[in-house]
């Protein structure tokens, strides 16, 4: 328990670190919301009224000390360029980054843990170093790049998926999907070839274990040894990457969005970012940072439930 | 491309240069009905017309807002011109029409006009056009500090009479500026009828009519920003950020009604992202940028080419300094190819100018300066060696978000070159750029394109004022300052265009910057969709477009 | 909190129960030298990724280095009468949309590339060995807090970091470098952290400390060779990251200025014109993906011959 509370209480002041450093970033940055939105031919009277009007003459330490109250109070502001409340504005983007997060994520261990445990099982054999170069190929290959050729290759060329029209969820469920397995599988590639890596590892150290000799010994068969009992302590020992995994698929997902024009948080942050749209990217980052700090916090006690032998080792 | 540059009005028709320019292209698709000049008004097509249908329009911009009091942006003034309307709208050949107003007359010394209002017009939201929705927009225009409306010193209408004065109030750096106000009191002298509005100038104004196309809106209308309405042939009836926005055909149109159904723009970030989209079929139609055409070879689309009306520059930076040297800015300008450049970055598609002033503006564009500094490159090390400066090497800082002038970037650095002159590019975003480039004069050279708010040789030669807040190539030229503010002053015509071509000489003479060219904007439709309809302006007219039988 | 369980993906295999790397490393020489590395074996060992690894940087750098002093073309002009050419004996990766020789540009490409992951891996490795070194054999507040901030960073989207690095510096030719660094840091200080924990306490540490060795020798002589093998295997992934990292950043505008051809920028610039030109886009992702392979199998490489 006394870990428990020590532990979130490091994830609050990190998150605290995180919030004052995020607003103090953003304004160090040159360039204005209001420059932004008035482009090259507004007179410094109209600019100077509209910094007013969007609070933006205000001192710093106030702007922060504002957004702060705002946020403990659910209320994250109005985005800057679109004069719409935050929260509203991020409910829509935040379904389609999850549900795309969550596909690949689904991809990931679904392919990911049999492809690991497969080529686990065959060492030495040839399918095993083909399996293991394309891992490598996997890992090796950008996300955008891997995007630009799904694109050009099942979009442009074989008219699999018509690139550029993403298709709201409500509107059309099938086709939403149809068009969101693209960038799911460019963002599940590359950690699916990590976690199968793991995967792997993990089953072969657990193979030399004493208790599957002493299975083997008992008669049992080599799959059953395999997928039973091994993958299941396997498993257990790649829990700690799940923070990892999620967290890449987050940061994957950042640029894949913009390849595929998907509108999810990804986009809006680097689209928020260059218009210096500071409610939106504050919360944004503040919502990626809390996603990565919880789940990562989550994994710590998963693995102590698991695995008490780590707390004695520290 | 053009994708911010603030829209233009224009007042004079397309010229008859910019149709040879232009006209002798047709779309290099298979469309059986390519139509590729600028100055007709349609694109005719074989087929009769079919009412309803929805068309996809693939945009790089989105509008960041709809309150046309706040945004100025030029895509964002594209949209507002399906949504919103003035007292005057623009025709295809440039001149004007009454819109809202039914009829406007102007006094003999052009420094009053009156308007009478057109009755039974209709807002989206369902209410009635009346004289205090005209008066509250007039006001909110002039308090906002658009473009023109500070020419309007007195306007009355319904008994009322405002007064435009300006007082002085404390920016955030603590400098005292103007800030325009206007005051209400009842007036005899005022028309009494609801009809009538009278508009009050500081100075005779025959362009006057270019400025009142700016939108009419309800009084009040609090959330123009999420909800605008307007009395367009369109109403916005779904915005997603990032995503699309979706304009639906306005039944209660006062005028006549659009044909197609619904217009959704379609927003993708990336300009060159656009001919691919069209390519897989995700969108119908899309304004090109430079060669985005290009991919399109062998598959059918119709293909329009317009001007972008905004003269595309290498700003120097005139206090950076070497560039204090005038005889330095002559010798870049001879160093720099303005026709390989359109050749290479443009496919061919520009029109040279040589000064600020759009080819476009033709009354006052003076074509006597667009081959001064044709190629020299021996004059151009001449010149450099006169002054010392043979090992000049500067920076040029491009905007990246717009690929035509990184590229054209490279293009003249690989031109300088050729001089001895070595130059670096730094791209910064386009945020970085408005802020550091623009505001901040913090930058040796610069490449952009540079439009004007109001088709009035004003709206592009005031920023060379030495005094001007938006002088961000900080030109320094008495002789500049004297003949412009002539030229302002004076009231005859011809003498005045005189005057402003005369102040383009000096720009010249002094070779403030580098004019390159106006790129021209090629609007690429899928055959099947027809009506397109071109305007000396920044603007896509949804409510001509058609589906053809 | 010390962190058993090392989750940052330029890190070892390890987690949980991890022999002492010495001693594995000792284990290792002697199964080499029992079982003569041949055929598919080798790929057990590690010798056949390694070979392959090295002949594969080797290439990318050759290339780079050759960049110097000799192209086919020359890499900034511009000739518009051979627009987009498909590849040929002429071009070998054809020509771009302004007719400039693509793999003349990826030569030159793989100069800023390699120069871009290479300075980011040694700053970062050099400031992580400090600060890992440090706060793991103090400990106390100064860990706590440090640990702090590079879990802040890491919870921190890379792109927003490189953004807000490259407009605090100043846009230039190689202000990326730094914004990578600070991406790296949170990754190998954990690893070194990690291994000084481990060592801190280890006899040959206790003994030399009763020796009267000052602590700065017992860092740097005693405890930092110990981990050097863990963080090889990390350099190496982390130089195949930084090539990653720096053509994402490339490829969102905030990399290298044009008109030098970092591979990031040329895939960029050509994925608009990937239907017409699809060579010019595929050369450099192509170029990117094999440097990277090279990398990981020298990675793995290592970590098989070393660390199992």
């Amino acid at each position: 328990m006394r870990y428990f509370v020590k532990k979130l209480c490091i994830m609050l002041v990190t998150l605290f670190v995180i919030s004052l450093v995020t607003f103090w970033l953003f304004h160090i940055v040159p360039g204005d919301p209001a420059e932004m939105m008035l482009g090259t031919s507004a007179s410094q009277e109209q600019l100077n009224n509209l910094r007013k009007e969007l609070g933006l003459d205000r001192p710093l330490m106030v702007q922060y000390v504002d957004w702060v109250d705002g946020a403990l109070h659910k209320d994250l502001g109005k985005s800057i360029q679109y004069g719409k409340e935050v929260t509203k504005l991020l409910k829509g983007k935040l379904s389609v980054s999850l549900i795309l997060g969550g596909m690949a994520l689904f991809l990931v261990i679904l392919i990911g843990i049999p492809l690991g445990v497969f080529t686990a099982g065959r060492k030495h054999a040839f399918s095993e170093q083909l399996l293991n170069f394309v891992n490598i190929l996997g890992i090796s290959v950008p996300g955008f790049f891997l995007s630009i050729l799904l694109i050009w290759v099942f979009g442009l060329v074989l008219h699999w998926f018509t690139p550029g029209r993403f298709i709201p969820l409500h509107r059309n469920p099938a086709k939403f999907f149809q068009f969101m397995i693209w960038p799911a599988i460019a963002i599940a590639i590359p950690q699916t070839c990590v976690l199968s890596k793991y995967i792997r590892t993990a089953v072969i150290e657990e193979v030399r274990s004493d208790y599957v000799r002493t299975a083997r010994s008992k008669g049992s068969t080599k799959n059953r040894i395999l997928y039973v009992h091994v993958l299941k302590n396997a498993i257990v020992s790649v829990v700690p990457l799940i923070g990892m995994i999620v967290s890449g698929i987050f940061s994957g997902s950042i640029v894949i969005e913009q390849v595929f024009g998907i509108p999810g948080i990804g986009r809006l942050l680097i689209a928020s970012v260059s218009a210096r749209d500071y409610p939106i990217a504050q919360t944004l980052v503040m919502y990626i940072a809390v996603v990565i700090l919880v789940v990562n916090f989550v994994v710590d006690i998963v693995i102590q439930i698991l695995d008490p032998r780590i707390r004695i080792s520290r | 491309m053009k994708k911010r540059f603030l829209a233009l009005i224009l007042g004079t028709v397309m010229t008859a240069s910019l149709l040879a320019g232009c006209g002798g292209k047709t779309s290099s698709g298979n469309s059986g009905n390519a139509s590729a000049d600028a100055g007709s008004t349609t694109s005719e097509a074989a087929g009769g017309i079919a009412e309803g249908g929805d068309f996809v329009k693939g945009v790089s911009t989105e509008a960041p807002g709809f309150d046309p009091f706040t945004v100025q942006t030029a895509d964002a003034r594209s949209i507002f011109f399906n949504i919103y309307e003035g007292l005057m709208k623009t025709e295809t050949d440039g001149s004007f029409k009454p819109g809202l107003a039914e009829s406007c007359e102007a006094s003999d010394d052009l420094q009053t006009y009156t308007f009478t209002l057109r009755q039974g017009v209709k807002f989206h939201d369902g209410s009635e056009l009346d004289m205090g929705d005209v008066v509250y927009s007039i006001g909110k225009s002039i308090t906002s500090g658009i473009n023109g409306f500070s020419e309007i010193d007195q306007y009355s209408a319904a008994g009322k009479t405002y007064t435009v004065s300006s007082k002085k109030e404390k920016n955030e750096d603590g400098e005292e500026v103007d800030v325009p106000v206007v005051e209400e009191k009842d007036s005899a002298d005022a028309p009494a009828d609801d009809t009538t509005l009278v508009i009050h100038l500081n100075k005779p104004d025959s362009g006057f009519p270019a400025i009142v196309t700016s939108p009419i809106v309800p009084a009040e209308a609090d959330d123009l920003a999420a909800n605008p309405i307007g009395t367009g042939p369109f109403e916005l009836t779904e915005f997603v950020e990032q995503d699309y926005t979706l304009l639906t055909r306005f039944e209660d149109y006062w005028g006549e009604p659009a044909h197609l159904d619904t217009v959704t723009l379609k927003y993708y970030e990336n300009t060159a992202s656009l001919a691919t989209n069209y390519l897989s079929g995700a969108i119908d139609g899309f304004n090109s940028n430079a060669g985005g055409w290009k991919e399109l070879e062998g598959t059918d689309y119709i293909q329009n080419v317009r001007h972008s009306n905004a003269v595309q520059l290498l700003a120097l930076n005139n206090e950076f300094e070497p560039f204090k040297d005038v005889r330095v800015r002559q010798a870049v300008a001879y160093a720099v190819d303005a026709d390989e450049i359109i050749e290479k970055v443009s496919y061919g598609l520009g029109t040279k100018s040589g000064t600020p002033v759009i080819p476009g503006l033709e009354k006052y564009f003076n074509e006597e300066l667009t081959n001064v500094y044709d190629v020299n490159i021996d004059k151009a090390k001449e010149l450099l060696k006169e002054a010392g400066q043979e090992k000049l090497s500067f920076k040029i800082r491009v905007p990246s978000n717009y690929q035509v002038h990184v590229d054209t970037a490279q293009v003249i650095a690989n031109q300088l070159a050729k001089a001895g002159i070595t130059v670096e590019i730094e791209s910064v975003d386009w945020n970085t750029w408005l802020n550091r480039v623009y505001r901040e004069s913090e930058f040796e050279a610069t490449i952009v394109s540079v439009d004007g708010p109001i088709a009035y040789p004003t709206s592009f030669l005031n920023r060379y004022v030495s005094t001007a807040s938006d002088n961000f190539v900080n030109f320094n030229s008495k002789a500049f300052d004297e003949t412009y503010a002539k030229a302002l002053l004076e009231t005859d015509d011809a003498e005045q265009v005189k005057l402003f071509k005369e102040a383009q000489k000096i720009i010249s003479d002094e070779c403030a910057s580098v004019y390159i060219q106006d790129i021209d904007s090629v609007v690429i439709n899928r055959p099947g969709f027809a009506g397109f309809k071109s305007y000396p302006l920044y603007v896509d007219d949804y409510s001509a477009l058609y589906v053809e039988e | 909190m010390a962190k058993a369980v090392n989750t940052s993906p330029a890190g070892g295999m390890k987690w949980g129960r991890q022999p002492n790397a010495a001693e594995k490393i000792r284990a290792e020489k002697q199964n080499r030298s029992k079982s003569k590395a041949s055929g598919l074996s080798s790929w057990v060992t590690g010798e056949a990724e390694l070979k392959m690894g090295f002949v594969i940087v080797g290439i990318v750098l050759f290339l780079a280095v050759l960049s110097f002093f000799y192209t086919p073309f020359d890499v900034y002009e511009m000739d518009t009468s051979v627009r987009s050419q498909a590849p040929s004996l002429q071009h070998f990766f054809g020509t771009d949309n302004f007719g400039r020789d693509v793999f003349s540009r990826a030569m030159v490409g793989a100069r800023f590339t390699l120069l871009v992951s290479v300075a980011t891996v040694i700053l970062a490795t050099g400031i992580s060995i400090v600060l890992g070194l440090v706060c793991g054999y103090v400990g106390g507040m100064l860990d706590e807090v440090v640990m702090r901030v590079i879990d802040a960073i890491n919870s921190f989207p890379s792109i927003l970091i490189a953004l807000v690095m490259v407009s605090v510096l100043n846009y230039g030719k190689l202000t990326i470098i730094p914004a990578l660094v600070i991406m790296f840091i949170p990754s190998f200080t954990r690893i070194v952290r990690t291994g000084t924990l481990q060592y801190k306490n280890a006899d040959f540490v206790k003994s030399n400390k009763v020796f009267g060795d000052s602590d700065f020798r017992i860092l740097f002589v005693h405890i930092l060779p110990n981990i050097y093998p863990l963080l090889l295997s990390s350099i190496v992934i982390g130089l195949s990251n930084a090539i990653l990292a720096e053509s994402s950043m490339s490829y969102l505008g905030l990399g290298i200025q044009p008109p030098i051809p970092s591979w990031g920028r040329m895939l960029k610039e050509a994925q608009d014109i990937i239907f017409s030109t699809p060579w010019a886009a595929l050369a450099p992702g192509l170029m990117i993906v094999f440097t990277i392979v090279g990398l990981n199998c020298i990675g793995e490489g290592i970590r098989k011959k070393y660390l199992s």
